[in-house]
């Protein structure tokens, strides 16, 4: 069975694909002017989870929704602190002598990065073709 | 040919918030008891950290390379000043923040108010916090991971994110500091240990 569209129903299918091809279009400049509008649209939450990129409303709190949240994974001082929820409060971590020949470094001590096992590993070469 | 000519100057990855309407001013304290606000710092580029002192993740790393930033700029870094303002005042004391702030560099200044001034100087600033409950009635905070940067007449200029480099923040403190030269690039650290704070 034929399907019959009248030439107005077509011009209108027509319209709406034109519309939708332009505003696909011009999504990223309209997605930019947002950002240049109030650049902090995007802020970064540092989270017990975490650090995400989240969509923030106009009083800077961020959208409540978890699917506007990107995670970024935590930062590199975050392998100090384990698994634990929080550090201790500073005042106990203030309060404990030290001992001879342990005290702390001055500054923040970076946290030692993982060398990866590969590392002595020869860069691939281009598949022979 | 114009437009692909090489430019001197180095692209910025901080976030440009100059004529922003929100983060004017505060009035906190230090630890010495006495109200401070913006205009204390004027003729500083200041970077203005908010956190909190148990934070692990973002707080430190940002407090250390703000540290190193001042490093880079050797004798320009006295024309800088960072100030820290904790959103945990209920557990971060007076003595605390200033323990904290000066272990990264010894003229960073610890800021703090009561909970209410916070709340509201966090609002004003954009930054956001919540408590989040942990075991032994233990709390962490989620919160807003920026540091703005003021320039020498106090106003704001950048937010720099978190994955910046020390030198990118030492080149964008160093463009805001009038006459200021940019100061030169640290020799690339080897993978192990790059922090990239």
């Amino acid at each position: 069975m034929a399907l019959r569209c009248t030439r107005r129903e077509r011009w209108r299918v027509g319209g709406l694909a034109v519309v939708a091809m332009l505003l696909l279009a011009l999504a990223p400049a309209l997605s930019r002017m947002q950002a240049a509008a109030d650049p902090l649209a995007w802020v970064q939450v540092c989270t017990a989870g975490g650090l995400v990129q989240a969509q923030t409303q106009p009083d800077g709190e961020p959208m409540p929704n978890p699917a506007e949240h990107l995670r970024l994974g935590h930062g590199a001082t975050a392998s100090l602190q384990a698994h634990a929820h929080a550090l201790p409060t500073a005042d106990v971590v203030l309060a404990q002598p030290n001992r001879p020949g342990h005290e702390p470094p001055v500054g923040q001590p970076e946290a030692a990065a993982q060398a990866p096992l590969w590392r002595q590993a020869q860069a691939r070469a281009p598949p022979w073709v | 040919m114009l437009g692909c000519a090489p430019t001197e100057r180095p692209q910025s990855r901080a976030l440009d918030i100059s004529g922003a309407n929100y983060g004017l001013d505060f009035h906190l304290w230090d630890p010495q008891g006495h109200e401070r606000s913006l205009s204390d710092f004027r003729g500083k580029v200041v970077m203005l950290f908010f956190g909190f002192v148990q934070c692990a993740d973002v707080c430190p790393a940002a407090m250390y390379r703000g540290a190193e930033a001042l490093k880079l700029l050797g004798d320009d870094g006295s024309r800088v000043q960072g100030l820290f303002v904790t959103l945990d005042p209920e557990r971060d004391t007076a003595e605390i923040v200033k323990a904290y702030a000066e272990v990264f560099h010894p003229s960073f200044v610890g800021l703090r108010a009561d909970l209410q001034r916070t709340q509201e100087t966090a609002k004003h600033f954009k930054v956001y916090f919540r408590k989040v409950p942990g075991g032994g009635g233990s709390y962490s905070l989620d919160h807003t991971a920026i540091t703005y940067v003021y320039d020498p007449a106090g106003r704001l200029r950048l937010a720099l994110r978190s994955e910046m480099s020390a030198q990118e923040v030492a080149n964008d403190l160093a463009r805001l500091l009038p006459a200021a030269p940019t100061p030169a690039p640290v020799p690339a650290r080897s993978a192990s240990t790059g922090v990239g704070v």
